[in-house]
Formats: C-alpha cells, sequence, structure tokens
C-alpha cells in the first residue's frame, strides 16, 4: 500500500503536521493547542482499532451462523 | 393553472400512499413505471407547496387532525424524502416484485406524512403505517432468517409505537394534541417520549436493530430502510426534544459505539448499518445541545445522510449483486476494475458520511464542531471527533480498500447489473457534491438563518487535520483491521438469544404445568367416574378391607324407606285437607 518505506512515510507525515500545525499558529485556530486535531484524529483513529481489535473482537466474536443459518425458501 | 393550484394543496406522502396502492392492481411493467411516476408526483407537489401550508380534517366535534403542515424543517426533510423516493424507485425498477413496489411506495409516502404531521395523532398513524411497509421490504427476501429479521424489526418498532401511543394518551389528557417542544424534564411524558425517539433513531443499546434489517432485507430494500424510520425518528427528536441533555450522553456513547463496531464488522452492510446509526448518534448528540447553530448542523446532516447513505447502500447492493450475494468483506477484494462506477459513488458517500469537505456532509460537521465548543464540553467534543474518525476509517478506509483495491479472496463477479441501478447512484453522488460545493440554496432552507460562513480557514482546516491523521494511522494499523469472518454479538444479543432462550424454556415450563395439570384432572375424572358409576359401592367400603367380598345384601333397598315417604305424604294431605274444611 506504501509507495516508500515506513520510515519515509513517518517523516513525510510529520512534515505535513508540523506544516498544517505552523499554519494554524500564523493563520488562526479554532483551538487553544495548535495541532490539536492532528494529535485527536491519529490517537481516536488508534484508540477505535484497539478498542474493537483487542477488547470487542475477543470478547464478542462468535461463528457465523451462531443464530441459525437463513436458507432461501425459493 | 387550476391543476397546478389543486397540486399546491397536495400532500406529496399521500400522493405516494396512492401510487402505491394502485400500483397493486397494475400490470407489471405498468407497476414498475409507477416507481417514477409516483415519486415524480411527489416532488411536484412539493415544489407547489408554501411555508406555512396548513390543513386538517374535522374528526369529532372536539377533535381534528392536523395531518399536513409545511413549514422550514418539515420541508427539509420532505425534500430529502422525496429525492430518494425517486431514488430508490428507480433502483427497484428493475424489481417486478408487486409487495417489494407496493412498500417502497408506501414506507416514503408514510415517512412524509409523519414529517408533515402536527398532531400527535396523525404522527402516530402515519408511524405504524411506515413501520408496517418497511417490514414487508425485510420479508420480501423470503428466506428464514430474514422472515426472522423482520418480525424482531416490526416487534421493536411496534413496542416503540406503542409508547409513543401512550405519550400521545398522556398529552391528549393534559390537553395538548399538535407536537410541541417538551418542556417538563423527568415526567412521564419525558420517557416514554424519549424510550420511542431512542429505538426510532437506533441509540444505545437499542441501536442494533439498523444492522439487522439493513443486512437481512431485500438488497433493494435496504435503500429505503437505511433512511426513512431513522430519519423520521431524527425530525420527531427535532420537533419535539430539542436541547434535552440526555440526547448528548445517549448520542455521544451510541456514535462511539457504532463506529467501532463498524470497523471490525465483516457484513458489508452490518458494516454501513452500524455507519449509519454513528451519524445518528451524531445529530442525537447536536439536537441535545440545542440552540439554533446545532439545531441547524443536525437538520443538515440529517439531509445530508439521506444522500451519503443513499450512495453507499447502492453501491454496496450492486457489489454484492454482481458477486451473486456474497457480502462478507472477506471475501471481497479488487473490484474496482470489474465495478469502477459502484467504487467511485460508494467513496464519494463514504466520504459525504465522514465531513470531507467539498462534499455534502462537511458543512453540518462544520456547524455541529462550532455548536459543541460554543457549548464548552470537551468530553463531548473528542467523542464527537472520534465518532467521525471513526466513520471515515470504517467506510471510506476499510470498507472501501478492502472492496475495490486489496487482493481478493475468492469473490468472483458473476452476475450482470441491471443498468437502471446505474442513473440513481449518479443521482445521489451528484446531490452529495452538489450540496457540497453550492451548500447555500440547501441551507437556505434550514429552519434557522445564520450568517456563518461554511468555508471559513477555522472550518476547513481541522476537518482535513482530522480525516489525514486518522487515515495515516489507518496506513499503519490496517493489519489490526483486516476482515475476519465471523459474527460479532451487539446488544440485540438480549433479545435474539438470552430472550428467546427465555421464552423457550418458559414455554417449556408452562407446557409441562399444563400437561401436569392435565393428567391430574384426567385421573381424578376417571376416579370420580368410577366412584359415581355405583354409588352405594362407595358408601360400603371398609377401611382396612383385606379382600373384596360380594353380599347382595348390601345393594338392596329397603321396603320401610318408600313406606314410610308414602305414610309421610298421605298424613300431611289428609291434615291440609281437614284443616282447609
Amino acid at each position: 500500500m506504501l509507495l516508500c518505506d515506513r520510515k519515509t512515510f513517518l517523516a513525510f507525515c510529520g512534515i505535513l503536521a508540523f506544516l498544517a500545525a505552523a499554519l494554524e499558529i500564523f493563520i488562526g485556530n479554532s483551538r487553544s493547542i495548535p495541532g490539536m486535531n492532528i494529535i485527536l484524529g491519529a490517537a481516536g483513529c488508534l484508540s477505535l482499532v484497539l478498542l474493537g481489535n483487542f477488547v470487542l473482537r475477543p470478547l464478542l466474536q462468535r461463528a457465523e451462523d451462531y443464530y441459525g443459518g437463513g436458507e432461501d425458501d425459493e | 393553472m387550476a391543476g397546478v393550484k389543486m397540486m399546491s394543496n397536495m400532500h406529496p406522502g399521500i400522493v405516494l400512499l396512492a401510487a402505491a396502492f394502485i400500483a397493486v392492481l397494475l400490470p407489471q411493467i405498468l407497476r414498475r413505471a409507477m416507481l417514477i411516476v409516483g415519486p415524480l408526483a411527489a416532488l411536484f407537489a412539493f415544489f407547489q407547496l408554501q411555508p406555512g401550508t396548513d390543513m386538517d380534517f374535522q374528526f369529532s366535534s372536539s377533535y381534528a387532525f392536523h395531518y399536513f403542515h409545511a413549514d422550514e424543517l418539515s420541508m427539509l426533510f420532505a425534500f430529502g424524502f422525496c429525492i430518494l423516493a425517486l431514488i430508490s424507485g428507480i433502483f427497484t425498477f428493475h424489481n417486478g416484485n408487486r409487495m417489494l413496489n407496493m412498500c417502497i411506495l408506501a414506507t416514503a409516502g408514510s415517512a412524509l406524512g409523519v414529517v408533515f404531521a402536527n398532531d400527535w395523532v396523525s404522527v402516530i398513524f402515519f408511524w405504524e403505517l411506515m413501520v408496517v411497509a418497511s417490514a414487508f421490504l425485510i420479508w420480501c427476501r423470503k428466506t428464514s432468517s430474514s422472515r426472522k429479521a423482520g418480525l424482531r424489526y416490526l416487534i421493536l418498532h411496534m413496542v416503540a409505537a406503542n409508547l409513543l401511543l401512550e405519550a400521545v394518551f398522556v398529552n391528549v389528557h393534559e390537553g395538548h394534541t399538535m407536537l410541541g417542544q417538551i418542556t417538563a424534564v423527568g415526567g412521564e411524558l419525558y420517557w416514554l417520549v424519549f424510550l420511542f425517539l431512542a429505538i426510532g433513531a437506533a441509540l444505545f443499546p437499542m441501536h442494533a436493530w439498523t444492522a439487522d434489517c439493513c443486512s437481512e432485507s431485500t438488497l433493494t430494500g435496504s435503500v429505503a430502510l437505511s433512511a426513512y424510520l431513522p430519519l423520521s425518528a431524527v425530525y420527531c427528536m427535532l420537533r419535539v426534544f430539542q436541547g434535552q441533555e440526555i440526547l448528548i450522553l445517549f448520542g455521544a456513547v451510541t456514535a462511539v459505539y457504532a463506529a467501532v463496531r463498524a470497523l471490525i464488522s465483516d457484513d458489508v452492510r452490518r458494516i454501513l448499518g452500524y455507519a449509519l446509526s454513528a451519524q445518528l448518534g451524531i445529530i442525537a448528540a447536536l439536537i441535545g445541545i440545542g440552540g439554533e447553530l446545532a439545531v441547524n448542523a443536525a437538520a443538515f446532516l440529517a439531509l445530508t445522510a439521506v444522500f451519503g447513505n443513499a450512495a453507499l447502500f447502492m453501491s454496496c447492493v450492486v457489489i454484492i449483486r454482481a458477486l451473486g450475494g456474497e457480502f462478507r468483506l472477506s471475501q471481497m477484494g479488487n473490484l474496482f476494475k470489474e465495478q469502477p462506477f459502484a467504487g467511485v459513488c460508494f467513496i464519494i458517500g463514504g466520504l459525504t458520511v465522514s465531513g470531507m469537505p467539498f462534499l455534502a456532509g462537511f458543512a453540518g460537521h462544520a456547524w455541529g464542531m462550532e455548536a459543541i465548543s460554543a457549548y464548552g464540553s470537551s468530553w463531548l467534543e473528542a467523542a464527537l471527533v472520534i465518532a467521525q474518525v471513526g466513520i471515515f476509517a470504517a467506510v471510506a478506509l476499510r470498507a472501501f480498500w478492502f472492496m475495490f483495491y486489496s487482493e481478493n479472496r475468492g469473490a468472483k463477479v458473476c452476475d450482470v447489473v441491471p443498468g437502471n441501478v446505474h442513473v440513481p447512484m449518479i443521482l445521489a453522488a451528484a446531490f452529495c457534491i452538489i450540496i457540497g460545493i453550492y451548500s447555500g440554496p440547501f441551507a437556505n432552507m434550514l429552519p434557522y438563518k445564520l450568517g456563518s460562513a461554511v468555508y471559513s480557514f477555522a472550518n476547513f482546516l481541522p476537518a482535513i487535520e482530522i480525516l489525514a491523521a486518522s487515515s495515516v494511522v489507518f496506513v499503519l494499523m490496517r493489519r489490526f483491521l483486516l476482515p475476519q469472518k465471523g459474527l460479532i454479538l451487539d446488544t440485540d444479543w438480549f433479545y435474539r438469544s438470552a430472550f428467546d432462550i427465555l421464552l423457550l424454556d418458559a414455554s417449556y415450563l408452562f407446557c409441562a404445568l399444563s400437561s401436569a395439570l392435565g393428567s391430574a384432572w384426567n385421573m381424578l375424572y376417571i376416579k370420580f367416574m368410577e366412584l359415581t358409576a355405583n354409588p352405594m359401592e362407595f358408601l360400603d367400603a371398609r377401611p382396612f378391607r383385606n379382600r373384596k367380598r360380594y353380599d347382595p345384601e348390601n345393594y338392596r333397598t329397603s321396603i320401610a324407606d318408600p313406606i314410610m315417604i308414602t305414610l309421610a305424604v298421605l298424613t300431611s294431605a289428609i291434615c291440609y285437607f281437614i284443616a282447609v274444611i
């Protein structure tokens, strides 16, 4: 999926995040901390992935036919 | 001109209901044409409407049904529903199933009935009609699982409708027959209406029905099921429950929880069902905040959810149809080459519901964030951003990537998709783009007039930052999000499994009790009959008798008894005769 190696990709993303935060400082910012939206977006996605994959899935995953199958009548 | 004037008073919902009942009587080709003609007539009636139109039907000297009231809010929802009726009508055009055709039109008509109703009784009438008509959209699939799912859907929403009915009784008893904001917090009416709205708008823990019915319904019916009922509940919420803080908590929990569920599900229609539930959670939280900006944001998000979800569900249905019924994400992959049109519409719909700039959902999300900032709750702001990120990651990133680009894991295109399905997909995607770019005319339809610009730097940059940051995390974490075969249990387990077991065991217990009572009664009856067959035998019974001894003298009636009776009667008669003389 990545067009470059992981380190280059992360460095590129870091530079973009820094530029976005700098842009917020110079032009105006809806939040008190510059770059807060980036942190919130990344941390939100990470927490959802971890919560879904390591908490909900092991607890609640069952076989596909847990409630019984649904054969066609016709 | 006379015709146009007549149409200016025509209820678009009643036009669609009439089309539904006419469609039943028509042969297949005309019935299919009615799927397009009916919504077009409803749209024509809608465009003739003037805000402020108010019509009623005098039922008795003391009660009138205010079934047709058009204001800004009702016209905004009616616009979305009329366009969706046309979209779903064209999408279903290839399907000649009489019941499905009728129910698609009837569901749209009754949803419009709810939207234009201005008194409680009219709301419940159209609501129940919508529930019944939409249940048939599930049953028309004709599988054992869809039959059960339809029954679950019907029972759940009939319970909700009965809660509303009791609320109607409470309201009418207190002298309030018209819809209006509920001001008394914590009373009977408050809780009844809240429970009704929580079920209808799929709030946690009653949210599971969206994913359940969308995954079990007919493929074409899922487009209608994803919009009419939940968004009618949102409309009712806006009408009667604005600014109630309980909605903030339930909305935020629903949004985050449904977003997580969407992120780990395997069935693509369940993913979209959970994403819809997360959107409804965000909308409910905004309604709970109240105020002009939040209400406008919620109403606009509801309008854009109609088009975004329609584009998503239709693309998804096209893929499932092309794959011969395969609905598991874990079996799909690399489908963009074979279904590029569905791929483009899917990503437009996915980005719309995620609040991507230049698409329809952006304005609603931007205004919503402004309203939450003004409300001043950091946890709520974080929760709704996480929910938005979850919808984006689940639909526009995970589902899109594993359906259209990742390595194919078994599913092959084996069926031809009817040509008519592309027209409504273009329509829905076009509305997503048009509303995103030219949001002004649509923003003018909102209940409150606001001077807030949509594409300001303060709105644009945060949205891009949030979505870009979550994309990066998705790229890095995607191995944890690989679709896996299986079902992930939800709160519906309580009524699908636990309640089912309870009901079954209770039935067994009652059957056993009935059987035991029946046996006991039967034994008593037999013994009674045995004993009464010869009472003398019973009277002659001796305790501790070792052997039965037959003695005919015991069963012979004494001659003295009848002689004594005869003498007594004769003596009485003589005495009476002497006394009379």
